[in-house]
């Protein structure tokens, strides 16, 4: 029933995306800053030199528990229904990102220039602007 | 025979949903958004062998809003809307070139799903950085279309050609 040229689609689809995971883990290099948007609006960045941790307020009232630590951002919890974006572990690397698509929420991690300083007091601020609940997460 | 039709489409039409729910229940197993092993597109697979290209693309669209309306919101109605028609455009095109089984048919089905779905998340979270996903998510399609072509396959063999 598999012909050949099955054979030739399913091998070419595999050799690109094995080629593609290749090419992106090779490039890679740590990023700086771990960027949160939330329905496409950036509402807060955080330098990943600074441990911290953050209540992201998402779309349709969820929130999503942005932890940063030894040069790692991750979600802790989230109220979403599968919690796929917590699973989805710690990323640290330029151009990875964690995803909750129900809150519309996503945390990026972007490049290289070395701005901690400066940035991490943006972030304190806007932390506190939104009413941030940095020591009320619970843990 | 025109409610023979309804009845038949009906039918196919109500089996898509119950396995877009079953699917909901199997529990996510890698923490990559978008895999999934697309057992809705057996239906469509199937349709296409015992019925026409025309049916399996109304059973295809007919099922995306019932269950966007019933379990899900505009978002989710995007999401399904996309893959599956970026999914049913390419599977159609494999086929009428005839030089594809319905194995590899699938297999492209299953990759231009998941594409199509990366296209809208990253329009949507406004996030061009979601392209990173696909690598990953091409690798899963291969693997989810195979299966469901193998099985649309045999299922498709042992089933009569329906005239509708």
């Amino acid at each position: 029933m598999i012909r050949k040229n099955d054979i030739k689609l399913i091998g070419g689809l595999l050799i690109v995306g094995v080629v593609l995971i290749l090419v992106v883990f090779f490039t890679r290099h740590s990023g700086a800053t771990a960027v949160v948007t939330v329905d496409g609006e950036e509402t807060a960045s955080f330098p990943l030199s600074q441990d911290t941790e953050y209540v992201i307020h998402g779309y349709n009232g969820g929130t999503n528990d942005l932890t940063i630590k030894d040069g790692a951002a991750y979600l802790t919890d989230a109220d979403c229904p599968d919690k796929l974006c917590v699973k989805m572990g710690k990323i640290r690397y330029d151009g990875e990102s964690i995803v909750c698509l129900p809150h519309k929420v996503v945390i990026k991690i972007e490049g290289g220039k070395k701005a901690s300083y400066s940035t991490s007091s943006d972030a304190v601020k806007i932390d506190a602007e939104t009413g941030g609940v940095d020591g009320g997460s619970g843990d | 025979m025109k409610s023979k039709r309804v009845a038949i489409l009906g039918l196919l039409v109500a089996l898509a949903m119950v396995l877009s729910y079953v699917e909901s229940l199997v529990p996510v197993f890698i923490a990559v958004p978008g895999v999934k092993l697309g057992l809705t597109n057996l239906v469509v697979i199937i349709a296409f062998q015992v019925l026409t290209a025309k049916d399996a693309f109304f059973i295809n669209v007919v099922r995306i809003f019932l269950v966007a309306f019933t379990f899900g919101n505009f978002f989710s109605l995007m999401y399904s809307l996309a893959g599956g028609l970026l999914s049913y455009l390419v599977m159609y095109l494999l086929l009428r070139s005839k030089k594809f089984s319905i194995v590899g048919v699938s297999t492209a089905g299953g990759v231009a799903h998941n594409f199509g779905q990366i296209l809208v998340a990253m329009f949507v979270l406004n996030t061009s950085q979601l392209i990173y996903y696909f690598p990953v998510l091409c690798i899963s399609g291969v693997a989810a279309g195979v299966v469901i072509g193998l099985l649309g396959g045999e299922i498709a063999r042992r089933l009569p050609k329906v005239s509708v």
